[in-house]
């Protein structure tokens, strides 16, 4: 028999289902408002945000022509900067993840609902493609604006500041993690209730929760009973990181060492177990 | 590549009447666990079903009978919770059971930011289709279902016969053996529905199976071989539609000129003759049942001898519509 009565190899479905995803984002224009907010965060950093330096000791941040921040008396003209580019490397962190997650929270529940997903379950494709397919079919589309708009604000703080710190760049790989764990969480959600404003809640709840659980030693000292304490620790430890990936980006333009992987290791588990159990419940599914 | 031998791009049955059937299916049933409480719900229960290669089955039932269950469960989109169901003998859990399969969905949801032709495209590469064969079969199936001037609008500006002919065209796009059809023809209209009759028609006559999920009981009695019928997810009846729809004997229209028939005639009835008009100037039309053949030839000669009119001969059929109202009503009373 022909290749064409036995279906594609695994990788060509896999392509076929990320492609479709990325033409999917691009029809609906979702991939417009990604990559639209690159670009005007970019053109802003560009054109409106003006850092001078004046003879290479007192640096101002202007907005519009207006003064927004200066160095300090007893502040040094790097750590000024180091600070500045570490509050823009947060917020980027922060928006990039937040717009993608936003985005593709609504682009991936479509496939898995009945009636669309009958079509490609009627033909002779494990079903493990097909979630992995839309799964790194949104990451792909991310990935590559993560990259385009950290390595852009780098390039152009750089030019403008004089000041070019590599720690910055931590922010790629960092924005891009976090979006994958977010992301497995909104496949799984996705599968499960087949609702893209379920999966965008609980997506956003996983990051807005994030810098409270991360106040952990501070909650054990003030929480008065040892149940609260667990439960408070228990959840800490079940949630994604998403706060302590952001301040290891700050780490790292500062110059210190990562104290500890943990954070990444934990956001990583908790990514892989709802990776594998979207692929799990999608297989198991009655359809 | 399109077989230069073929019309259409359909490829002729292999073996068809040798083989295993198209689809077996030995005491398969579905049991549902529905809310926190656990309800349980028999959408299908212990259906045994056999459709041989090559043949044009139907599938009747009315709402809620479970056909859809049954045809998921075949495709294993749904697992079954008992029995068994095997396609070309291959179990149907196995994905394997699919390679021969071309499936219309009743409720398809076509992606709306599609084309026609990309969304054959994208379920050609799932198939393993590329590059110019690709191309080239898309092109053949979009001629099949005549929907080449319209394939490259988006799905979203799709009337619902569009939108059937174009799951009818991604059903065909790996020349599949087996067909199977939930409501092909809904929403299409009629010079639609001939179209895809005839195309169906063709595909069967090059060895395709096709199965009918259809509500349009004229339509599967018209174009299916073999019928099923499923209520409350059980199996009522099955057998060719010849068999079901046949009922013994002959019926005939007559006028008898002087209101009376003929003498000897009753013993020749099966049932005593309804006198159906009385007309003015004394005439009778008559309503006359007859057993057999002989009966029939037998009948007519008298009649013609009293010089009768006879205006119609018709051989005793019920429609399928008639079966089916019986068994389900006759389900019902149970």
């Amino acid at each position: 028999m022909n290749s064409s009565t036995h279906g594609a190899g695994g990788l060509k479905i896999l392509l076929a289902i990320m492609e479709d995803t990325i033409h999917e984002a691009f029809t609906r224009r979702l991939v417009w408002a990604i990559y639209g907010s690159t670009a005007f965060i970019l053109l802003f950093l560009l054109f409106v945000l003006e850092i001078d330096i004046v003879t290479g000791a007192k640096a101002t941040i202007s907005l519009f022509g207006q003064e927004a921040m200066s160095t300090g008396s007893d502040e040094s003209l790097a750590t000024f900067l180091r600070e500045v580019n570490g509050a823009i490397a947060v917020f980027l962190y922060g928006v990039s993840t937040f717009v993608a997650v936003f985005v593709c929270a609504g682009l991936t529940p479509g496939l898995f609902e009945a009636g669309r997903a009958d079509l490609l379950l009627a033909r002779p494709l494990s079903r493990h493609w097909i979630v992995l397919g839309r799964y790194l079919g949104n990451v792909a589309m991310v990935g590559l604006n993560v990259v385009v708009l950290i390595a852009g604000s780098y390039l152009i703080l750089g030019w403008k500041s004089g000041y070019w710190n590599s720690g910055f760049l931590y922010a790629i790989p960092l924005s891009f993690f976090a979006f994958c764990v977010l992301m497995s969480l909104v496949t799984l959600v996705s599968i499960w209730t087949e609702s893209a404003a379920v999966a965008t809640i609980v997506a956003f709840l996983a990051m807005l929760f994030s810098p409270i659980l991360a106040q952990r030693d501070l909650a054990i000292r003030l929480l008065g009973s040892e149940a609260a304490r667990g439960v408070w620790t228990a959840f800490y430890t079940v949630t994604p990181r998403i706060y302590e990936l952001g301040a290891m980006i700050v780490g790292k333009l500062r110059g210190q060492p990562i104290a500890s992987w943990e954070p990444v290791i934990a956001t990583a588990l908790f990514g892989i177990v709802c990776l594998a159990g979207s692929v799990a419940l999608f297989a198991r599914k009655d359809y | 590549m399109q077989n230069p031998s073929t019309a259409n791009g359909i490829a002729p049955a292999e073996s068809v009447a040798a083989g295993p059937p198209a689809i077996e299916t030995k005491g398969i049933g579905k049991l549902y666990r529905l809310g926190w409480k656990q309800r349980t719900l028999q959408a299908v229960e212990n259906v045994d079903l056999r459709v041989a290669a090559g043949a044009t089955f139907g599938l009747l039932g009315p709402n809620g009978a479970g056909k859809t269950t049954l045809v998921k469960m075949l495709l294993g989109m749904t697992k079954p919770s008992g029995g068994g169901a095997w396609i070309y003998g291959v179990d149907c859990r196995d994905r394997r059971a699919r390679t021969r399969v071309g499936y219309l969905p009743e409720n398809g949801r076509y992606p709306a930011y599609h084309t026609g032709r990309s969304l054959l495209e994208f379920h050609g590469k799932l198939g393993g289709l590329e590059g110019a064969g690709l191309g080239h079969r898309v092109d053949e199936v979009l001629g099949m279902v005549s929907m080449r001037q319209w394939a490259r609008l988006r799905l979203a500006k799709y009337s619902k016969g569009m939108l059937q002919r174009i799951g009818i065209a991604q059903a065909l796009l790996h020349r599949p053996s087996l067909l199977m059809l939930d409501e092909p023809t809904d929403g299409v209209d009629p010079v639609g529905r001939s179209q895809i009759r005839e195309l169906l028609v063709d595909l069967n006559a090059k060895g395709v199976t096709v199965f009918l999920n259809s509500h349009i009981l004229a339509e599967v009695e018209q174009y299916c071989d073999d019928v099923a019928i499923l209520h409350k997810g059980r199996l009522l009846l099955s057998g060719s539609v010849e068999e079901l729809t046949h009922r013994s004997g002959y019926s005939l229209l007559c006028e008898s000129p002087k209101g009376e028939l003929p003498q000897g005639l009753d013993h020749l009835v099966s049932d005593r003759p309804q006198a159906l008009h009385k007309y003015a100037d004394g005439r009778v039309k008559w309503h006359v049942d007859v057993a057999n053949l002989d009966l029939l030839n037998a009948a007519i000669d008298l009649l013609r001898r009293h010089r009768s009119q006879i205006e119609t001969i018709e051989k005793n059929q019920n429609t399928l519509e008639e079966v089916f109202l019986e068994a389900v009503r006759g389900s019902t009373h149970e």
